[in-house]
C-alpha cells in the first residue's frame, strides 16, 4: 500500500506544480510594465556657441573636451574658437541672441525620466536670422547631459555652431 | 516452497526480510509479495531465491497476475522516460523511493506478524488487482505530468496510459507569448535609448545634412547646415 501512495503524491505533486507554474509565469509578466516620470516639462539647457574657421589656431581650450570637433563634419574646419556659453532655463521654453543678431530659440516639448532615472527630453530648437526669418529648425530626442549640435549660420570667415546639452532643472 | 527452508537458507536476513515469505502470497500479503516479485523481475535475488520464487509463481495464478502487472508498469515507465532524455535520473530517483518504502516498512515492524485472519481479509480489497491498476495508473500519471512540468514535449499518441499528455489548457497563452514579443521589442527599438536622435529637421531653403558622431562617451548628432548667406 505504501508504494501506492508514494505513486499518488508524485503524480499529485508534478500535476500541481505542471497548473502552478503558467499561473506564476502570467504574474511575472503582468508587473514588467515600466512607470514612466510624466513631469510637467522644465530643465536647463547649455548653450555653447563656437566659431568654426580655418584660421589655423586649433580648438580653444575654452571649451572643454568634445572630441567630436575633430571628427567630420566639424574636422571641416581646423579651428574651434568659444564665442559665448550661455544657460537656458526652459520653462518650457527659452532664448538667447547669438553674434550674428540672430536668435536661438529652444523649447522643451517633453521630458521624462527613463528606466535608470535619467532625464529624456524631446526639444525643438530653431536658428533665426537677424531677420527674424528662420534658418534652420530640428526637434532633438537627447538624453540629459549630451551635447547636440546646430551648426551653419555663416559669421566672419567662418560659421556658427551650437553645441547644446540639457540637465534636470533642481526645484 | 515451505517456510522452514526459506528461513534456512543461505541468504541475509535481510533478503529475507526484503522478498518476504513466500507463503504470504497465499495469505494475500500484497507488499512482501511483491516486493519479492519486484526484486526477481530485476533479478537482484540470489539464485536459490529466484528458483523458489519460480517454483511459486509456476503454481500460483495470482501471483502470475502480480508478475505480469509490475512487469507492465515498470516497462512502461521505461519506455517513456528512456524516450525523453530530459527525464534521465526520474525513474531511478523514483524507483529507488520506491525501493525503500517497503524496506522501512519491514523495518518498523515485522513482515508478517500473524497469519491472515478474517478481519485482516476484510481490510483488503476484495480485488487484489485494483491495487496493480491503481498503481499503474498513478505512476503513468506521475510520469506524463512531470515530462510536461518540465518542458513541452511532442504529444505521444503511442502511450495509451498517459491521458494527461494531451496538452492542457494552460498551454494555450504560449500564442499570446510569440505574438507579445515583436510588440515589445519595437517598441523597444522605438523607445531605445539612443543618446540623442534628430526627430525631425527643417533646413528651410538652404540645405544640409544630419550626422551622427561618436563622442568620448556617447554618440550625438548634429544638424549641418550648407549654403546658408551672411545674414
Amino acid at each position: 500500500m505504501k508504494r501506492a501512495a508514494i505513486a499518488t503524491l508524485l503524480s499529485a505533486a508534478f500535476l500541481s506544480a505542471g497548473l502552478l507554474l503558467p499561473a506564476i509565469s502570467h504574474g511575472q509578466h503582468a508587473g514588467d510594465a515600466i512607470e514612466l516620470d510624466e513631469a510637467k516639462p522644465a530643465a536647463l539647457a547649455e548653450v555653447l556657441v563656437l566659431h568654426a574657421t580655418n584660421d589655423g589656431s586649433g580648438i580653444d581650450p575654452a571649451i572643454g573636451d568634445l572630441p567630436q570637433l575633430k571628427q567630420p563634419p566639424f574636422s571641416s574646419y581646423d579651428s574651434y574658437k568659444l564665442l559665448e556659453r550661455g544657460k537656458l532655463d526652459l520653462g518650457p521654453s527659452g532664448e538667447m541672441k547669438l553674434p550674428d543678431g540672430g536668435k536661438l530659440t529652444l523649447e522643451l516639448e517633453k521630458a521624462s525620466n527613463d528606466d535608470k532615472g535619467k532625464g529624456r527630453y524631446l526639444v525643438a530648437a530653431q536658428v533665426l536670422k537677424k531677420s527674424g526669418d528662420k534658418f534652420v529648425s530640428a526637434e532633438f530626442k537627447t538624453r540629459e547631459g549630451v551635447y547636440f549640435f546646430l551648426a551653419g549660420p555663416p559669421y566672419e570667415k567662418g560659421i556658427l555652431v551650437l553645441g547644446i546639452r540639457l540637465a534636470p532643472k533642481l526645484k | 516452497v515451505s517456510t522452514s527452508n526459506h528461513k534456512n537458507s543461505p541468504t541475509s536476513d535481510r533478503d529475507h526480510r526484503d522478498a518476504g515469505d513466500p507463503s504470504d502470497w497465499d495469505s494475500g500479503d500484497w507488499d512482501a509479495g511483491d516486493w519479492a516479485l519486484m526484486r526477481h523481475l530485476d533479478g537482484e535475488l540470489d539464485p536459490d531465491r529466484a528458483k523458489e520464487l519460480d517454483a511459486l509463481l509456476a503454481g500460483d495464478e495470482t501471483a502470475r497476475d502480480k508478475a505480469a502487472g509490475l512487469a507492465l508498469v515498470a516497462e512502461l515507465l521505461r519506455e517513456r522516460v528512456d524516450a525523453d532524455a530530459r527525464a534521465d535520473g526520474i525513474v531511478d530517483a523514483v524507483m529507488a523511493r520506491l525501493d525503500e518504502a517497503p524496506s522501512d516498512e519491514s523495518e518498523a515492524e515485522p513482515v508478517k506478524a500473524a497469519p491472515s485472519s478474517g478481519r485482516v481479509a476484510t481490510d483488503r480489497p476484495a480485488n487484489d488487482n485494483a491495487r496493480i491498476i491503481f498503481t499503474l495508473a498513478t505512476a503513468a500519471a506521475a510520469v506524463a505530468a512531470g515530462l510536461f512540468f518540465w518542458g513541452t514535449t511532442e504529444p505521444d499518441d503511442g502511450v495509451a496510459l498517459a491521458p494527461p499528455a494531451e496538452p492542457p489548457a494552460e498551454l494555450a497563452p504560449l500564442p499570446t507569448f510569440a505574438e507579445e514579443a515583436p510588440a515589445t521589442a519595437e517598441v523597444e527599438a522605438e523607445e531605445a535609448p539612443q543618446p540623442v536622435e534628430v526627430a525631425a529637421v527643417d533646413f528651410g531653403s538652404q540645405s544640409g545634412s544630419v550626422f551622427y558622431v561618436s563622442g568620448q562617451n556617447a554618440a550625438t548628432a548634429v544638424v549641418w547646415v550648407t549654403g546658408g548667406e551672411e545674414p
